[in-house]
């Protein structure tokens, strides 16, 4: 029981901390390692096998290019969560509505190509239209098209899925994180929570005209959701801790259910398939032709992400995040006005969690784009990432996101069904009880380069040996956590050793003196 | 009291007629209070008096059914901070040391002064700025003056418990507030130990006003040179310890509870 109650401690509340080394003699090491991990990624189409078969390169390189894209999500859910301590479990509303942006981008690009008129005049395909063609006299843009036209240029595509989702987690986090400073009447509140938790869900599921009205079906979970903060709000609690949780996935819920819900803007559950290439400075990005340079675009953004990350967390800025997890009251009694400094971070956080949205969706290629992202498990998935990384550590986002989805493609290429949520769920079991602080803290800043060179060796060991796929997941899961780890046994076995030599050492001097 | 001198003493603080009321049960009931400039006032009463509740008051934590919180800066107009929100009121000058430790347990002892430390708190000013060569040698003297100056890099969680009541009496210190609002600063700390934070509160009421709340009788001695008593969320009485002592309500108040004040 004490047990429970210590996990739950650790893990709802603020989440403890690394413990700062002090000292620059042990930060300089640990600064090298993640320098030379931040390059070990950069250049994985130059460390694959030689002469290896340009499907597997395509099929490696493309797993690469995708979870990269989830580390820049993995970064935002650290900023919010394992720094500020703000449980946020609907983050990847804000990478699903950064993904829409780009998808909308390139599918109007496809349609403009296909067409071949201007791109923003073309009805791209899932919109269904079955009117006169683009260059038909009669051909009147159908008013969606146009509400999306000015995202077919890339350059205001990448700006807006970053923009998009930061603007509304600003809004978000104004209206959630706005102190309350008069008592309302409680008879007010309870009338308004009844409203809340009864009559609108009611009405939500079960009476139809209302739940299957495309606009009135999302908007009211979405009026839901709002209210129901504006309910906690004016019952006088700041919303903190599970209830912000709660709130985040409510509204990552409504914005699911809109835009399934919207067939002729968002292509409703099928989502956006028919893509084109995202071009930018001349260069097209494309899986299947020119993967390397889809590596190096994803790459790229996310080691720039990790550095402004790292410059924000180490600035004073960082210190009054981490002091807001550990102790927001003694930051208010300091004179810092919270509020706006965790609306920053959100804001900040949904716009990085909307730049990797965009991402997927270009390293994603040609499997197209859904609202699969934007379904409750898989914003959950991503806290599970940080979780196991490590809070409080940017390393321990990106070794998360890595680590999680490669095991998750290793298991599940060779354990088709629903096997992996059940490895998923012990892992993240195994990381609450036994290694709560994450795997980073607990192997250390060389825990990407290990990762990375156990990613790497099992792709050579595959290339080599051509292994079934059974055979893959089951050498290649445990190699490549031995490798994370490897940093901390290696310096573990350095301090014993460094122990022993001084021992005795210490012994002949002893036996010299005597 | 009783006392009157030609130039009035300029009131600080004043608290009026404030009442709280947690779902039907009054912590404070028209509770008075008014602290001069400069003055080290010592609060009083038994456990359930009201007294972290009206600190709670002051700085905009808990909120008011009825009653005015008057704050007079010294360098600007006289304000009403009943309803301003908590990091306002911070902002203006009144700071805070909890009556548990409250120090940010992953940040370094360091860092815990460098964010306490007197400067703008807006998000532009934390993202650009880095230390000055003043705030730098402030920090040091403080770091000398709480006795941390060794453990400066060690992360405020792992302190002994002195150690962190010492830490935040630090940070309180370098935020450098006019009003400075101290709950329990000896609470669990050994004889030694308490008579140095006696000095370090008379040091600091030089150049701040001081209102402290403590049971422990031989520690208010020490300090105090006025000392309000509450109970029951109301004010019981004021005045010096020796007259507050020998006040028989006081006595009725405290008696089975803190024998010592009674007895002499």
């Amino acid at each position: 029981m004490t047990r429970l109650v210590s996990v739950k401690d650790s893990f709802l509340a603020p989440p403890l901390a690394l413990q700062q080394e002090p000292g620059r003699a042990s930060a300089l090491p640990g600064r090298m390692a993640v320098l030379l991990s931040l390059v070990v990624l950069v250049i994985v189409p130059y460390l694959m096998p030689e002469g290896m078969d340009y499907r597997a390169e395509k099929y490696w390189l493309g797993l690469f290019a995708k979870y990269m894209s989830f580390a820049v999500l993995a970064l935002s859910v650290e900023l919010v969560w394992g720094y500020t301590g703000l449980l946020s479990l609907g983050q990847g509303m804000y990478f699903g509505l950064g993904g829409y942006m780009v998808a909308y981008s390139l599918t109007l690009k496809r349609a403009a190509e296909e067409q071949g008129v201007a791109v923003g005049l073309a009805p791209p395909q899932f919109m269904q239209y079955t009117g006169p063609a683009p260059n038909d006299p009669s051909y009147v843009v159908p008013p969606a098209l146009s509400w999306i036209a000015p995202l077919g240029n890339a350059w205001t595509a990448i700006v807006a899925a970053a923009l998009v989702p930061a603007v509304i987690a600003l809004l978000f986090g104004l209206y959630t994180f706005r102190p309350r400073l008069r008592e309302k009447p409680i008879l007010l509140s309870s009338v308004l929570a009844f409203v809340l938790v009864v009559v609108v869900p009611f009405a939500f599921v079960w009476w139809t005209p209302i739940s299957n009205h495309p606009i009135l079906g999302g908007f009211l979970v979405c009026a839901l959701t709002l209210v129901f903060a504006g309910g906690l709000l004016v019952s006088g609690k700041r919303i903190s801790g599970v209830y912000f949780a709660l709130v985040t996935q409510a509204l990552l819920l409504a914005v699911f259910y809109l835009i399934r819900n919207q067939q002729r803007f968002t292509g409703g559950v099928v989502g956006i398939k028919h893509l084109s290439d995202l071009e930018l400075f001349g260069q097209a990005f494309n899986l299947n032709r020119d993967i390397r340079s889809l590596c190096f675009l994803v790459s790229g953004v996310l080691v720039t992400c990790y550095l402004a990350c790292s410059l924000l967390v180490n600035s004073k800025f960082g210190r009054i995040l981490t002091a807001i997890r550990d102790n927001e009251n003694r930051v208010l009694a300091l004179g810092y006005n919270t509020a706006i400094y965790k609306t920053f971070v959100f804001a900040l956080a949904g716009g990085l969690a909307g730049l990797a949205g965009g991402l997927f969706v270009v390293a994603n290629g040609s499997a197209g784009w859904g609202p699969t992202f934007l379904e409750i498990p898989f914003s959950i998935v991503a806290v599970i990432w940080v979780a196991v990384g490590g809070r409080g550590t940017l390393l321990g986002a990106l070794v998360g996101a890595l680590l999680v989805n490669f095991a998750e493609n290793l298991i599940t290429s060779a354990f088709p069904g629903d096997f992996w949520p059940i490895i998923l769920g012990l892992l993240f079991i195994g990381v609450v009880l036994f290694v709560h602080r994450g795997l980073v803290p607990l192997a250390g800043p060389g825990a990407l380069l290990g990762l990375l060179f156990g990613v790497i060796g099992v792709i050579y060991l595959d290339a080599i040996f051509g292994m079934p796929k059974t055979g893959r997941a089951l050498i290649g899961c445990p190699v490549i956590l031995g490798c994370l780890l490897s940093p901390a046994l290696v310096k573990r076995g350095l301090a014993a050793v460094r122990k022993l030599r001084a021992s005795s050492e210490k012994g002949t001097q002893h036996g010299l003196s005597v | 009291m009783g006392f009157q001198s030609k130039i009035v003493p300029e009131t600080i603080l004043d608290v009026r007629e404030v009442t709280v009321d947690f779902n039907g049960f009054k912590a404070l009931e028209d509770m008075n209070l008014r602290l001069e400039r400069g003055e080290l006032r010592v609060l009083i009463g038994p456990n359930g008096a009201g007294k972290t509740t009206l600190l709670d008051v002051i700085t905009g934590k808990v909120r008011v059914r009825s009653g005015r919180v008057i704050f007079q800066p010294s360098d600007r107009p006289t304000e009403d901070i009943t309803w301003y929100p908590e990091e306002k009121i911070a902002r203006m000058g009144v700071g805070r040391k909890f009556q548990t430790p409250n120090v940010f347990k992953s940040l370094t002892v360091l860092e815990n002064l460098k964010l306490a430390l007197k400067g703008p708190r807006n998000i532009w000013a934390s993202l650009a700025t880095s230390l000055s060569q003043d705030g730098r040698t402030r920090l040091d003297e403080i770091l000398e003056t709480i006795g941390l100056a060794e453990k400066a890099h060690l992360p405020a969680g792992i302190l002994a418990h002195g150690e962190k009541q010492w830490l935040e009496l630090g940070m309180v210190m370098a935020q450098d507030p006019e009003l400075l609002l101290i709950d329990e600063p000896v609470a669990g700390m050994s004889p030694r130990e308490s008579e140095r934070t006696g000095e370090l509160l008379l040091n600091l009421a030089r150049r701040h006003t001081l209102l402290v709340i403590d049971h422990d009788m031989n520690f208010v001695r020490q300090i105090a040179m006025r000392v309000t008593v509450m109970h029951e969320g109301k004010f019981l009485c004021q005045g010096t310890m020796q007259e507050v002592q020998s006040d028989p309500r006081v006595i009725e108040v405290y008696l089975g509870q803190h024998r010592e004040v009674a007895h002499n």
